[in-house]
C-alpha cells in the first residue's frame, strides 16, 4: 500500500546515507517495478536542480539540497497522496521557501494531494484546507 | 584536571551504563576477563596436576641421588626446613630360592616413600590393584610379577637377600619413580631398609645407589638446594630432569595450552576492540557539544578516560569473579573425568586475570577513545567533520603490545609464544589488506545488482573501514577458531599418534650373540615375526679429536653424567625409517671407519661432523670418524642407539642384542615361556611408562577441549560485537526502506547480502590465515608433518557466512516486526 499510493517527506530527511542522492530516488521506482528507474530518478533530480549533485552522497550535501533529494525521492513515483511532515523544519528561512516553492509546483505538475504538518503559518497559509490542531485538539478548520 | 571533570566524568559513567555500546564494551572487557581468568586459573591447575604427576615420577619434589651414603648433615639440614624426607638405597643383586638364583634391581625404602604418587600392589599374583599406603615392614617382600615365576616360588615364600630371609607379602605393580629408571635391566624387589644391614650386601666396592627424597614448599626446596654442599658423588635431580618421554609430553603439553590461551586472549581483545569503536563514534557527537561549550582537549581526555577507568575496574572485578567460578565448574567435571583431583587455583591466576582486563582495556580499547579528543567543536554543525580518526596502524601497534603483554610467556615455550604473536599480527595486518581489498571488489560490482544487492554491498562500502575492521575482527576469529579446531583434533591425534597402540611395551636385553637364531625363531612362533634383534656393545668415550674427554669438561650436569657412563654403540647397514640424518651422511663410501652420532648427544658434548672419536670397548680402543648426525624419536619406546657404526667395525667386539616388542594382550604367558626358555635374558616391563605418557596426552586433550570452549565463547561475543557496532545504522536504513513501501522479504535480502559478503571474506581470510599458522605451528614448534586440507577453507566460509547472516538476520528482523510509527519515531 505504502509504495504504490503513499510518499513521505520528513522533517529530518531520512536520506539512506549508504546510496547516492540517484540511488535514494531510484529506491521507489524499484521497489514499485517501475521501468527505467535510473532515467526518470534522473530526471526529476534535474527538475529539483540536483543534476550536478546526483552522484553525492547524503552527508556531502545541505540541508536543503538533501531535502531536495526527499522530496525528489517522495514525488518520482507519482503517489496519490503525499505525507510531509515538518518538511521545512529544519532548515533556515531562505532554504525553507525555495523547498516550499518546490513542494507546491512538484504537487501541482503531479496532481497529487499533498497532506502537510507544519508550525509555519506561511507554509501553511498556501494549502488548499487547513487544520489546527493545538495540544491534540482541533481547533479550527 | 579538577575535581569537578572528575565528577562529570561518575556522571557520564552512570548515565552511559544506560547506553547499549558502552554495555557492549563492559560485557566484552567481563568476557575478556572472565575467559583470561578462566582459562588461566584452569590451566594453572592443570599444570600443577601435570607437575605433581611429574613429581610422582620422582616420587619427591626434589632427590639427592648419590654412590655415597647420604651424610646426616643433608637430612639434618631438610629437617631443620621443615621437608618432608624418606631414603633408600638400590643396588642390583642375586636373589636365592631354593636352588634358584636371579638379579634383581633391589631397592630398600623407609617410611615415607614415595613422598609422591603412590605405590600400586596386589595381594596375589593374578589379584586388583590397590594404592598401597605403607612401605614393606621389615622381613617382607614386595616384587615384581614376573619373579616369583622366574625363582619358583609364590606370595608367601620366602626369600634369600643376601645373607638375610625375607618374605614375600605382596606384587609390586607400579612405584611411581620406576619411568625414572628406565633401564633397570632386572626384576624389582622392594624390602625395608632396615633389613639391609642384615643382608651384608654392603661391603667396599658395591655399587650402591643412594636417594634422598624431598618434598615440601618451592621456596623451602630452592633454599635447601642453594645452601646444600653435595660432595661429587652426589648430584640433585629434579622433576624436570624426568625421562625423556615424559618431559617431551610436559612440554607439548603447555604448548598446546598456552595458545589455547593467546587464542581465547587475543578474540576477548578483539570483542573490546570492536566495541570501543563502536561506543567512540556514538560518543562523537556529545564530545563535540562538549567543545563548544569550552572543554579542552585534556578535559575530554579526563572525561573518556575516567569513564574508561570505571568501567574496566567494575567489569574486570565482574569478570574475575564470573572467570574464577567458571573454572571450579570446569574443575568440577572433569573431576570425574581423572584419576586424580586437581589442585586449587592459584591466587595469582585470578589477580592476573584482573590485570589482564587493564592491559585488554588500554591496548584494545584506548586508541579508539583517544581519538575523540581530536573532535573538532565544528562537528555538532557539520556531520562530515569526523576529525583525524584513528589510523589503522596505530591500533595494529596497541593491539600487537597487548596481545605481546597478555601471551602466556612462562606457560611452554617461549618459540610458541612468539610465533603465535608474529602469526596473529601478520595475519591482522594481511586481514586488514585482503579485507580492504575484498570490499572495493564487493561495491565495484553494486551498479550491475538488483536492489537488495546493491542496498547490502552499498553497505559495505559505506562502511568501508568498519566492514575491513569487521571482516579483519571476524577473521581472526574464525582463523582462531580453526586453528585451534586443528590444534584439538589434528595436531593433538598426531601427537598422540607418536604413542600407537603398536608401541612396544616390553624390552629384551641381555641376549647373547648364539641365542639370536632361536629367539627369533620363538618370536616368530608367537605371531611376533618383526621383532628386530640390534646387537649392542658398551664402550666408553675416551676422547673427541685429540681431547681426552672428562666429565669437568662440561656444565651441564646430563653431560657430565653421559662421559661418565658407558654408551651402548651399536652397528647397522642401513639407517632406520625413524632415523634422520640432520647432517652428513649416512656411511659415505669411504676406506676409513666412522660413527653416526645420535644429534642430542652430539650438541651436549660438543661432537661436530669430522671429530674423530676415540671409544674404549672392552679391553680394546676404536676410532672412527663421526660422518653423520641422526635424529632419534626417543619417544617412540623403540630400541635407539646414540652412536651406530657401520657393519664390521664394532662386529668383532663382544656384544649382546637388545629389541624391543608389544607383548600381545592374546599371550598372557609368552613373557613367562620367554623367561623360561632364556633364562638369561632380561625382560623389561616399561608398559607402565608408556601408560603414564598416555595418561598426560590424555589429559592435555581434554583439557585444550575445555579451554576450547571459553574461546569458542569469546569468538560467539566478538560475532555479537561486531554486529551490535553497526546495528544501529541498519535499523535506520531498514525502517527507512519499509516506510519507503520495501517489503521484508526485500529489506532480509538486503541485509543477507551484506552479512554474507561479509562472512565469506571474513571467512576466506580467517581459513587462509589458519592455514598459513597451522602450518608454521607444526613445522616450527611443534616438529611435527602437517599437511593442511583445503577444505577448512571452505569451512571457514560457510562457517563465518551462516553464523553471521544468521545472528544479523535476527538483530535486524526483530526488530522490523513493530509498525513503522514507532519504529520511525525511534530514529
Amino acid at each position: 500500500m505504502r509504495r504504490d499510493t503513499l510518499g513521505f517527506v520528513f522533517q529530518q530527511f531520512h536520506l539512506l546515507p549508504a546510496f547516492t542522492a540517484l540511488e535514494n530516488v531510484m529506491l521507489p521506482l524499484e521497489l514499485a517495478g517501475r521501468p527505467t528507474p535510473r532515467e526518470t530518478a534522473a530526471a526529476i533530480l534535474d527538475a529539483v536542480g540536483l543534476r550536478e549533485r546526483k552522484d553525492h552522497y547524503p552527508r556531502q550535501l545541505s540541508g536543503g539540497e538533501q531535502q531536495r533529494v526527499a522530496l525528489a525521492r517522495a514525488y518520482c513515483t507519482s503517489p496519490p497522496v503525499l505525507m510531509a511532515d515538518e518538511p521545512t523544519g529544519n532548515l533556515d528561512a531562505a532554504t525553507a521557501t525555495q523547498i516550499a516553492d518546490l513542494l507546491f509546483a512538484l504537487n501541482a505538475q503531479r496532481a497529487t494531494t499533498l497532506m502537510l504538518v507544519t508550525h509555519d503559518e506561511k507554509l501553511a497559509a498556501r494549502c488548499a484546507r487547513r487544520i489546527r490542531l493545538e495540544a491534540g485538539r482541533l481547533i479550527a478548520s | 584536571m579538577n575535581a569537578a571533570t572528575l565528577r562529570l566524568a561518575l556522571r557520564f559513567f552512570r548515565r552511559d551504563l544506560r547506553s547499549a555500546q558502552f554495555l557492549v564494551i563492559g560485557l566484552a572487557v567481563l568476557v575478556a576477563v572472565g575467559s583470561i581468568t578462566a582459562v588461566g586459573s584452569f590451566t594453572a591447575r592443570v599444570r600443577l596436576a601435570l607437575d605433581e604427576q611429574s613429581h610422582a615420577l620422582l616420587a619427591a619434589d626434589l632427590a639427592v641421588l648419590s654412590s655415597q651414603p647420604i651424610p646426616d648433615s643433608l637430612i639434618t639440614q631438610a629437617t631443620a626446613l621443615g621437608l618432608q624426607h624418606s631414603q633408600y638405597l638400590g643396588m642390583r643383586t642375586m636373589l636365592a630360592a631354593g636352588d634358584r638364583l636371579h638379579l634383581s634391581e633391589l631397592k630398600a625404602v623407609a617410611a615415607g616413600y614415595p613422598l609422591r604418587g603412590a605405590l600400586t600392589v596386589r595381594d596375589s599374583r593374578a589379584g586388583t590393584d590397590y594404592p598401597a599406603t605403607t612401605v614393606p615392614a621389615p622381613g617382607e617382600a614386595w616384587v615384581d610379577v614376573q619373579l616369583p615365576g622366574l625363582l619358583g616360588v609364590d606370595i608367601g615364600d620366602t626369600l634369600s637377600v643376601g645373607s638375610a630371609q625375607v618374605k614375600i607379602t605382596k606384587v609390586l605393580v607400579l612405584e611411581p619413580d620406576r619411568a625414572g629408571e628406565f633401564f633397570a635391566i632386572a626384576p624389582r624387589v622392594l624390602v625395608n631398609r632396615a633389613d639391609i644391614p642384615a643382608t651384608g650386601l654392603i661391603a667396599p666396592g658395591s655399587r650402591v645407589q643412594y636417594a634422598l627424597l624431598l618434598a615440601g614448599e618451592r621456596g623451602t626446596l630452592a633454599r635447601f638446594r642453594d645452601e646444600a654442599k653435595l660432595d661429587p658423588h652426589a648430584r640433585f635431580s629434579a622433576p624436570s630432569e624426568a625421562r625423556p618421554e615424559i618431559r617431551a609430553a610436559l612440554t607439548h603439553a603447555e604448548q598446546f595450552l598456552g595458545i589455547a590461551a593467546l587464542t581465547a586472549t587475543t578474540l576477548a581483545g578483539i570483542a573490546i576492540l570492536l566495541a570501543a569503536r563502536s561506543y567512540a563514534s556514538e560518543r562523537t557527537d556529545s564530545v563535540a557539544l562538549l567543545r563548544t561549550f569550552g572543554a579542552n582537549r585534556i578535559q575530554i581526555m579526563v572525561l573518556v578516560l575516567g569513564e574508561l577507568l570505571l568501567l574496566a575496574v567494575s567489569a574486570s572485578t565482574l569478570g574475575t569473579l564470573l572467570g574464577f567460578g567458571l573454572q571450579e565448574v570446569l574443575a568440577q567435571v572433569l573431576r570425574g573425568w581423572t584419576a586424580t583431583a586437581l589442585p586449587a587455583p592459584p591466587i595469582q591466576a585470578a589477580l592476573r586475570g584482573f590485570a589482564a582486563g587493564a592491559v585488554a582495556v588500554a591496548g584494545f580499547g584506548l586508541a579508539p577513545l583517544l581519538a575523540l579528543r581530536q573532535v573538532p567543536p565544528a562537528r555538532i554543525l557539520r556531520q562530515d567533520l569526523l576529525g583525524p580518526g584513528v589510523r589503522p596502524l596505530t591500533t595494529i601497534i596497541y593491539a600487537v603490545a597487548a596481545i605481546t603483554l597478555l601471551a602466556p610467556w612462562d606457560s611452554g615455550d617461549w618459540r610458541l609464544t612468539s610465533w603465535a604473536i608474529v602469526g596473529f599480527s601478520g595475519v591482522l595486518a594481511g586481514l586488514a589488506l585482503s579485507g580492504f581489498l575484498l570490499v572495493s571488489l564487493l561495491s565495484a560490482m553494486r551498479s550491475q545488482a538488483s536492489i537488495a544487492w546493491r542496498a547490502g554491498l552499498a553497505n559495505l562500502a559505506r562502511r568501508r573501514v568498519q566492514s575491513v575492521w569487521q571482516i579483519s575482527a571476524l577473521g581472526l576469529g574464525i582463523m582462531a577458531l580453526l586453528l585451534l579446531g586443528l590444534l584439538r583434533t589434528d595436531l593433538m591425534s598426531r601427537w598422540q599418534e607418536t604413542l600407537p597402540a603398536s608401541t612396544p611395551d616390553q624390552f629384551l636385553v641381555n641376549i647373547q650373540p648364539a641365542q639370536v637364531d632361536a629367539l627369533q625363531q620363538f618370536m616368530r612362533a608367537h605371531q611376533l615375526p618383526d621383532t628386530v634383534l640390534y646387537p649392542m656393545v658398551r664402550g666408553r668415550l675416551l676422547a673427541i679429536g685429540d681431547h681426552r674427554v672428562s666429565p669437568d669438561d662440561y656444565d651441564d650436569p646430563r653431560a657430565k653424567r653421559l662421559v661418565d657412563r658407558e654408551f651402548n654403540l651399536s652397528w647397522s647397514d642401513a639407517l632406520r625409517a625413524d632415523n634422520r640424518i640432520i647432517t652428513g651422511q649416512f656411511w659415505p663410501p669411504s676406506a676409513t671407519p666412522q660413527f653416526s652420532v645420535e644429534v642430542e648427544l652430539a650438541k651436549r658434548l660438543g661432537i661436530t661432523v669430522g671429530d674423530t672419536l676415540r671409544f674404549s670397548i672392552a679391553d680394546r680402543e676404536v676410532t672412527a670418524r663421526v660422518t653423520s648426525l641422526r635424529e632419534v624419536a626417543w619417544d617412540s619406546m623403540k630400541v635407539n642407539f646414540f652412536v651406530l657404526a657401520p657393519p664390521g667395525l664394532l662386529s668383532n667386539q663382544p656384544a649382546t642384542f637388545i629389541t624391543s616388542f608389544k607383548a600381545p594382550a592374546t599371550q598372557p604367558t609368552l613373557l613367562r615361556e620367554l623367561v623360561a626358555a632364556f633364562p638369561n635374558i632380561t625382560v623389561i616391563d616399561v608398559g607402565a611408562l608408556v601408560t603414564q605418557v598416555r595418561e598426560i596426552m590424555a589429559r592435555v586433550v581434554e583439557a585444550v577441549q575445555f579451554v576450547f570452549l571459553f574461546t569458542l565463547a569469546a569468538g560467539v561475543i566478538v560475532l555479537v560485537a561486531a554486529l551490535k557496532a553497526t546495528q544501529a545504522e541498519r535499523l535506520y536504513d531498514a525502517v527507512i526502506m519499509k516506510t519507503l513501501g520495501a517489503p521484508r522479504r526485500l529489506i532480509a535480502t538486503a541485509v543477507a547480502v551484506e552479512f554474507a559478503a561479509l562472512g565469506a571474506c571474513a571467512g576466506l581470510v580467517g581459513g587462509l590465515g589458519a592455514w598459513a599458522s597451522g602450518w608454521l605451528i607444526a613445522r616450527k614448534v611443534l616438529h611435527i608433518a602437517y599437511a593442511f586440507q583445503p577444505v577448512v577453507i571452505a569451512i571457514g566460509v560457510l562457517a563465518g557466512l551462516l553464523a553471521i547472516v544468521a545472528v544479523g538476520l535476527y538483530a535486524v528482523l526483530s526488530a522490523l516486526r513493530e509498525p513503522v510509527t514507532s519504529a520511525l519515531r525511534k530514529l
